[in-house]
């Protein structure tokens, strides 16, 4: 039953987008069951489940304050083989809540120095809180709305991931495309799969990339299992 | 006839579906919780902070209305501006400077 949390104290990197094609793929792949925790408070996700097509497998948990978060991740893990939490972009206690019931903190970032800053800020609230506990608390940075062909890497892009390699920060080589359809999903609802190729563009290789980020972070959560 | 091209394989040719068998329905059985207090002590320290408000305000005592009475005086203006800045000095309302100076008047007649 891992929690896998969406970390960043900024906004509008990524992290809901990741956090739903991560979800929705999860629930269309076989998963038993997938809950999202909308710990956004303008609950994006939770809007997101009110338009037609959520998969039948899934569920959405909103409305959650910085007290509750620690219920509702510790409700949501005993009737979900997979929590899926997405957090507001703001560096909050209910972020540090998350972090600490986590299997695995993902990071988003585009390919730019501020988020990497924030994203820095992020890792040592997480290496903290892990110091704190006694425990190690896995994480990766996940680079968000790249060129979609892997070949048209921006040099900004090139030069945080090495510095990021080089501090032995670990990140997804999986990297979350723009694409259209999945700006499409907050319009239309439902799960890439139900979208309709007629309507949105690249559908299959956006299906592709979500499937991927998918079972790296399967795999990732599955090594580290096995590893402790 | 040629065979149709292989699916793509996921990544890094890791098989999802599989993957997923290996996380069964959880039972109902809580697992150990962070302590809340230990969780709310680094958040403070690493710069994430507690944003809501812990409790509601408790409201204002409702200050007894003394002063209910209206009075119309003709003063002078040098006057005026002696009682202003008593009022101002004493941080008080006019009409609590005014009971206080009809106050001191009596004592002082006595």
């Amino acid at each position: 039953m891992p929690v896998i949390s969406f970390v960043s104290p900024k906004g509008g990197v990524g992290k809901t987008t990741t956090a739903l094609l991560l979800a929705t793929e999860l629930a269309e792949q076989g998963a038993s069951h997938v809950t999202i925790i909308d710990a956004d408070p303008n609950q994006p996700i939770a809007k997101w489940a009110t338009l037609p097509g959520m998969p039948a497998n899934m569920d959405v948990v909103s409305d959650i304050g910085e007290a509750g978060i620690a219920d509702a991740i510790d409700d949501a893990r005993t009737r979900a083989p997979f929590v899926i939490v997405d957090l507001e972009g703001a560096a909050s206690s209910r972020v540090t809540h998350a972090v600490s019931m986590s299997d695995l903190v993902l990071i988003p970032i585009q390919a730019s120095v501020l988020d990497a800053d924030q994203a820095a800020r992020a890792i040592k609230l997480i290496r903290s809180t892990g110091k704190s506990l006694g425990r190690t608390i896995p994480y990766a940075i996940v680079f968000t709305r790249v060129a979609a062909t892997a070949k048209i890497r921006t040099r900004n892009f090139k030069a945080i991931a090495a510095q990021f390699e080089q501090a032995g920060i670990p990140s997804l080589a999986t990297a979350v495309a723009e694409r259209e359809a999945f700006r499409s999903l907050f319009s239309y609802g439902g799960t890439l799969a139900g979208l309709d190729p007629a309507y949105v563009s690249s559908l299959a290789q956006s299906r592709a990339n979500a499937r991927d980020l998918a079972a790296e972070v399967v795999h990732n959560i599955k090594q580290t299992k096995a590893a402790a | 006839m040629a065979d149709p091209a292989p699916a793509k394989p996921a990544f890094a040719g890791l098989n999802l579906a599989e993957d997923l068998k290996d996380f069964e329905l959880p039972t109902a059985a809580r697992l150990p919780r962070p302590d809340r207090a230990t969780v709310a002590a680094v958040s403070e320290s690493a710069g994430f902070p507690h944003r809501e408000p812990r409790s509601v305000k408790p409201a204002a005592p409702v200050r007894p209305l003394n002063f209910d009475a209206r009075m119309s005086l003709r003063v002078a203006e040098a006057d005026k501006t002696r009682f202003d800045d008593l009022v101002y000095r004493e941080r008080a309302s006019v009409g609590e400077v005014f009971k206080r100076l009809l106050d001191h008047y009596e004592a002082s007649r006595k």
